[in-house]
């Protein structure tokens, strides 16, 4: 008899299967299998909060004028004659309410705008902003913000904000209720070069016009003296009240990952990385969501890219064989963190993800 | 949640033939036989809830589990202890079959842990040299590598034994 036939009988005489109770096994398993898919379908469950959708609920405004009414932006945009009209012809503007509670699904609702503007549209929440489609996060729009809409591009309206330095930036077209059709809008991309406009500070008065001066009376006396010629100039309205300190944090949900265990490369077995999500919302933005973890003591971390409605992804891995020691492995607890532009946070744990080093 | 009827058919089918064998290998491997099952079960939940299409399941399930508990042993700081249990079990039979089988168990228990798995999924899982190089990620130089230095540190003991 071979080596290998003894090995065999050896290891089979000395290793005692248990006895299986095929019924109740596979209903276990089944049971788990239905645990862990319930747990990686991201945002299949969760709080509610990611199935609002674009399109839900309307907000104030509605078709009429109650856009120009409400927020601090109000009337920087509002009148063709005054310094944004060399906006007009690009397609325009105003942005304002917001619908109250729409934490995900950034719901639009009608605008009535501004009778002068060849659009308007309205930001109905706190939205990123990318310097290009689907590009790193740039910034946000918040609540009451108008926008300038100069062009489209796969999805996006390339928009300019009064508040900005005259770049144009990108914004998910789901989040900008225009109240002019922008389909005729040119298309346009991150490297298209927009004219640029100098624009005012929102809370900048207006300058009234210069008056025409009124043609005078003949005078048949020599006149009085007029001790005061120049009548004062009205003072000027005084500015709008700064906005509350945000202290809400964001709301972080739906945190999994794609796969939970990955090996470290260069292992032909895949997956060598897995992807994160989850879902982050503030009631002004969000500005940075992040993935955290703890690998064989060295604190690493991800930035998770915005998805719009207020998903974010990002990727974990891939790891050097020096990652971990040789012939092991290790579960990682990913902490999904979510910033605001205040600095409030929040953040969630994911189920623990296994990094296994390759068996050789 | 109802589990897909593939997923289904897919769990009756190692359960009703592969996975009595393959938690012995896991406990064996690992010294740690009260852990196996449960560490069997979570593997075979991972391959299907992450659609990984092995080429052998029974080789990567043990592998997954083994891995599974090898990380608990670790934290824990158990894996000591359950190889002396391994090493030492009870003496519950004084006959020549039963001191044959400890035997064997300890003398598979002293392997390093790779030649070991490697060991018991060709030997006692009848894995081929490509699946459990598939299922170890390896290559199948290595895998006969660590067949050759496995069977040489057991070869002593099935001379005796013959």
């Amino acid at each position: 008899m071979s080596i290998d036939a003894l090995l065999r009988e050896a290891l089979n005489d000395a290793i005692d299967a248990p006895p299986v109770d095929a019924d109740a096994v596979t209903t276990r398993i089944l049971e788990r299998l239905g645990e862990a898919g319930g747990d990686g379908d991201g945002d299949g469950d969760g709080d509610g909060g990611g199935d609002g959708g674009p399109g839900a609920g309307g907000g104030p405004g509605g078709d009429g004028s109650g856009a120009t009414s409400s927020g601090s932006a109000a009337s920087a945009g509002a009148g063709a004659g005054g310094p944004l009209a060399g906006w007009s012809g690009t397609a325009v503007i105003t942005a304002l309410a917001i619908v109250a509670g729409a934490a995900t699904g950034m719901a639009i609702a009608g605008s009535g705008g501004d009778a002068t503007a060849n659009a308007t549209s309205e930001v109905l929440h706190a939205v990123p902003v990318y310097s290009c489609p689907g590009d790193q996060e740039a910034g946000a729009l918040y609540r009451g913000d108008r926008v300038f809409v100069v062009g489209q591009s796969d999805g996006y309206l390339g928009v300019r904000h009064v508040r900005g330095d005259g770049d144009v930036v990108f914004v998910d077209a789901q989040y900008i209720a225009a109240d002019a059709d922008t389909a005729g809008l040119p298309t346009i991309n991150c490297d298209t070069n927009v004219d640029a406009v100098a624009l005012e500070p929102t809370a900048s008065p207006q300058p009234s016009p210069t008056p025409s001066p009124s043609p005078q009376p003949e005078q048949t006396a020599e006149p009085a003296p007029n001790p005061d010629p120049a009548p004062a100039p009205p003072p000027p309205p005084p500015p709008p009240p700064p906005p509350p300190p945000d202290t809400q944090a964001p709301q972080v949900s739906n945190g999994a990952s794609g796969s939970s265990l990955v090996y470290v490369t260069p292992c032909a077995t895949s997956p060598t990385s897995t992807s994160l999500s989850a879902f982050a919302t503030d009631n002004v933005g969000v500005t940075q969501v992040r993935a955290t973890w703890t690998l064989q003591g060295q604190s690493k971390s991800a930035t998770l890219s915005p998805q719009g409605g207020g998903s974010y992804s990002g990727t974990f891995g891939p790891f050097a064989m020096s990652s971990i020691d040789p012939g092991a492995s290790e579960n990682v607890t990913v902490t999904i963190t979510a910033r605001d532009a205040a600095g409030n946070t929040s953040s969630l744990q994911l189920a623990p993800i296994q990094v296994w080093e390759c068996i050789s | 949640m109802q589990a897909d009827p593939y997923a289904s058919a897919q769990v009756r089918a190692f359960v009703e033939h592969d996975y009595a064998r393959v938690v012995a290998t896991v406990g064996a491997a690992t010294g740690a036989p009260d852990a196996a099952e449960d560490a069997v079960q979570e593997a075979l939940v991972t391959m299907l809830a992450d659609h990984h299409e092995p080429r052998n399941a029974r080789a990567w399930v043990t592998t997954v589990a083994i891995n599974h508990v090898r990380t608990q042993q670790r934290r824990r700081q158990a894996e000591r202890r359950a190889r002396d249990r391994l090493a030492a079990p009870e003496a519950t039979d004084s006959t020549e079959v039963t001191d044959r089988r400890v035997s064997m168990l300890s003398a598979v228990a002293e392997l390093p842990p790779k030649q070991r798995t490697t060991v018991l999924m060709h030997y006692y899982l009848d894995a081929s040299i490509a699946d459990i190089a598939d299922a170890l990620d390896v290559t199948e130089g290595t895998v006969k590598t660590q067949l050759h230095r496995g069977r040489a540190a057991l070869a002593h003991l099935l001379e005796e034994a013959s």
